[in-house]
Parts: C-alpha cells; sequence; structure tokens
C-alpha cells in the first residue's frame, strides 16, 4: 500500500499558510481601523472587559497559589513526620517562615502607612487599588490595578503610590484600569522644582528615568532638589505631589536646561496605589 | 473551535503569569503570548501559526496600550515566518528550543517597536531599547523550552499537527 505523499502535502501547506497569513493581516489591519474609526471606543470597551477578566483571574491564581503552596508544605511535613530530625528541621522553616511572613507584614504596614500620609496631602477624593502588575513589554511601562469604572476611576486620573506620583490612567474596565507610569515614554508631566519654584516638563525615558526640560536656560536647579507636580488647572495631577530627585543638570542654552530625574515612587515593586477620583474630599 | 478556546485559555493563563512574575521581577521584559505564538507556529507550521499569532496577538493588544490589531499583524508574520522556520530547524533541544524563542521574540518586539513607532508612539532611547531587546529574548529563551514542552502533546491531542507529520517523514 503506497505512503502518504509527503510533497504534495508540504505544497499544500505552504499556501495554505500564505492564505492564513494573508486573512491574518486583514483581520488585524480591521481591527486598527476599527480602533481609529470609532475613535477607540469599541476597543476600549473590550479592553475593559478584558482587563476585567484578567484582574479576576490573577485575585483567583493568588488565592489558588497561597492553599497550594501550604498543602504542599504540609504533605512534605507530613513525610517527613516520622523522623523526629525532619520534624525539628521543618519546625525551623516555618518558623524563618512566620518571621518572613512579619517582616512582609510590617513592610506592608509601613507603605500603607505612607499611602495614608501621601493621600493627606491630596485635598481630592481619592480611592485605594492593588497593582496587579506590569504588563510585558520592553518599550512600554503599563501597569494593571485592581479599580475600574465600578469604583468611580475615570481615564486620566492621577495614581500615586506611597513615595509620590506614580502616573495616570489610561483606560478603564468595569474593575480594573491600565496606568501609564511616568517613566513611559509617552508620559508627560508638568512639574516644580520644590527648592527653586522654577517649572518644566517631566517626560518618561523608560528605565533611565526622566528628562526634565526647564524653560529657563539659568533654570537654578541642582542635582538632589525634589520635582512636584504643579497641579496647573486642567491637569489630571494635583499639585505638590512628588514626583523625581534631579540626579544630573545639563548646560542651560537659549532653549532651556535640561535635567535627568530618578522618579522617587518604587515602580519595580508597585502593590497598593491611590487613585485620585477628583472633586473636593 | 475548541483548539481556539484551548489557545485562548493558554494565552490568559500565560498573562495572568506574566502579570504575576512581573511583581515577583520589577517588570517582565518578554511578553510570553508572543513566544507562545512562534512555538505554536514552530509545532504546527506555518499556518496555525499566523491563526494563533492573530489570535494571541488579539489578547496582548487588549491587555496593551491602544492601538488594537498592531501586535495582531505583527504576532501572526511571526506565527507564519516560525511554521516556515520550523520545517528545516532541528527544534528538539532544549538549547536550541531556547534560541529559538529569544531570537523569534528579538524579532518581534523590535517589530512591535518599529509599527509603534510608524503609528507616531514616542520610544524610549536607542540604548533602552537594546537593552530591552536583549533582556526579553533572555527571558523568551528562559521559557520557551517549557512551551514547547507543553504545545507538543496538547497539539497531538487536539489533532496531530505539522510537527508530528514533520517526525513521521523522518521516520519514514
Amino acid at each position: 500500500m503506497p505512503g502518504p505523499d509527503w510533497g504534495a502535502w508540504a505544497v499544500k501547506e505552504r499556501g495554505r499558510g500564505r492564505v492564513a497569513l494573508a486573512s491574518a493581516l486583514a483581520v488585524a489591519l480591521l481591527l486598527l481601523n476599527l480602533e481609529y474609526r470609532s475613535g477607540g471606543d469599541t476597543a476600549a470597551r473590550l479592553r475593559g472587559e478584558l482587563g476585567s477578566v484578567v484582574a479576576a483571574m490573577v485575585g483567583v491564581a493568588e488565592r489558588v497559589a497561597s492553599p497550594v503552596v501550604g498543602a504542599v508544605s504540609r504533605v512534605a511535613q507530613a513525610f517527613s513526620a516520622a523522623r523526629e530530625n525532619a520534624r525539628l528541621r521543618g519546625e525551623l522553616r516555618e518558623l524563618e517562615g512566620k518571621v518572613l511572613g512579619v517582616q512582609d507584614l510590617e513592610r506592608e504596614n509601613q507603605r500603607l502607612r505612607q499611602l495614608l500620609e501621601m493621600r493627606g496631602r491630596v485635598q481630592v477624593r481619592t480611592i485605594g487599588a492593588r497593582v496587579l502588575g506590569l504588563l510585558p513589554s520592553g518599550f512600554e511601562w503599563v501597569a494593571l490595578a485592581d479599580a475600574g469604572s465600578r469604583d468611580g476611576v475615570q481615564t486620566e486620573a492621577a495614581v500615586i503610590g506611597p513615595e509620590g506620583l506614580v502616573g495616570k490612567v489610561i483606560s478603564v474596565g468595569p474593575s480594573s484600569s491600565r496606568v501609564r507610569l511616568v517613566i513611559d515614554p509617552e508620559s508627560t508631566v508638568s512639574v516644580r522644582d520644590a527648592r527653586s519654584g522654577e517649572l518644566g516638563l517631566a517626560r518618561g525615558m523608560g528605565k533611565e528615568g526622566l528628562t526634565v526640560e526647564f524653560v529657563s536656560g539659568k533654570a537654578d536647579v541642582l542635582p538632589g532638589d525634589l520635582l512636584v507636580t504643579t497641579g496647573y488647572e486642567g491637569s489630571p495631577f494635583p499639585g505638590g505631589i512628588p514626583v523625581a530627585t534631579v540626579e544630573s543638570v545639563g548646560r542651560g542654552s537659549s532653549l532651556g536646561r535640561t535635567a535627568r530625574a530618578r522618579p522617587v515612587a518604587e515602580l519595580s515593586r508597585l502593590d497598593v496605589v491611590v487613585v485620585v477620583l477628583g472633586g473636593p474630599r | 473551535m475548541r483548539r481556539v478556546l484551548v489557545l485562548l485559555a493558554a494565552g490568559l493563563v500565560l498573562a495572568v503569569m506574566g502579570l504575576l512574575g512581573s511583581r515577583v521581577l520589577g517588570g517582565l521584559p518578554a511578553d510570553p503570548l508572543l513566544v507562545l505564538a512562534c512555538v505554536v507556529g514552530a509545532v504546527e507550521g506555518a499556518a496555525t501559526g499566523a491563526r494563533a499569532g492573530l489570535l494571541l496577538g488579539v489578547v496582548a493588544d487588549l491587555l496593551a496600550p491602544p492601538p488594537l490589531g498592531l501586535r495582531a499583524g505583527v504576532y501572526a508574520v511571526l506565527g507564519f515566518l516560525s511554521g516556515r522556520a520550523g520545517s528545516w530547524l532541528e527544534l528538539e533541544g532544549a538549547v536550541s528550543q531556547a534560541a529559538f524563542g529569544g531570537i523569534s521574540h528579538a524579532v518581534g518586539a523590535a517589530l512591535v517597536g518599529f509599527a509603534s513607532f510608524l503609528l507616531g508612539r514616542a520610544l524610549p532611547p536607542f540604548k533602552e531599547i537594546l537593552v530591552g531587546l536583549v533582556q526579553g529574548s533572555v527571558y523568551a529563551g528562559l521559557f520557551a523550552p517549557v512551551l514547547f514542552y507543553a504545545v507538543r502533546p496538547l497539539t497531538s491531542r487536539l489533532g496531530k499537527g505539522a510537527f508530528w507529520r514533520r517526525v513521521l517523514v523522518r521516520e519514514g
């Protein structure tokens, strides 16, 4: 009995591949067209729904992971219970785990206190949110938070961490929102030097931090200066929120003066934040 | 339809794992959905790779900032190219799978960056882009063999694909 004709299959497969690619690209172009034509409304709705699904999944994963880890360690302990030595070692591990847990709680407690203090500085209504994680990318710095339109969050809302400004909301779902971090290249924040009062515009530069352009070439800016939000009318950011610390200052010219700054918020380990809802408290 | 749902579920699980991983690592420069699209392409062939890339790209687009369709297009191209490459590459060992994952992620991420730039998005400095690409490739290389390991039995259960046909050709 003759075997299958693999040569014919390969030719057919190649043709199928080209057709599939052409159709996929057509669908992608159609989606791009939909995004621009509908002003992003349809895509934003879909984005919001998926964000909420993913946020719920993260919650479930967290809940599932902790009992599983606990159960695994309990099973391991049951196997080793026969031997006294292993039991003692298990107890020691447990104690070490408890110490680590206490340290973790202490750290969380401290950050929550800092966040409350920061919240006290903002004279507008806010809501607390948890950062679920950063979206994977080497070019964009966007986080997913677990507060959405059901909590009153709107796009452009400022997001503040225990140390200072984190970013602003760029899209909102029913129970989740995406936050563009201040270091994202698309992010710009109007800032003021807390010491000298010089005004500037901070732009995100990725992991390199922020580049700040001061209007005056003779701007009085020194390394170590704290930059805070200006809070001008119409700005999404309330005034006086710490944004970054100046690291180095460039030479001034007729076009202005540029400085490099490092954000005060610990963006690599975001956990709890407050989202500004607007309106007085 | 069953395959689409399985792929969608796998994509969502990977997205959740990526988010959780980013909290531990302080950010994840590699997109697991892009690597999955390439692995499906390499295992299942160009046609399935393009379709899987489109589907996973839409999921990635919906998670990332606008525009919708950018990653869908790029991931479809990458899935297709992986399918073509997979028919003549030996991707049996973990090292070759890691290298494949790393290189395909670098190409995909660079294409996403370039397409974003063409659509008017601001990009970080060039040095930062290079560092991001290298870091992304390293992470992608680390979990690509795991995805190969997971995709092969899954595709064999859902219907024999190009990978199994290639094995049959070699064995025959």
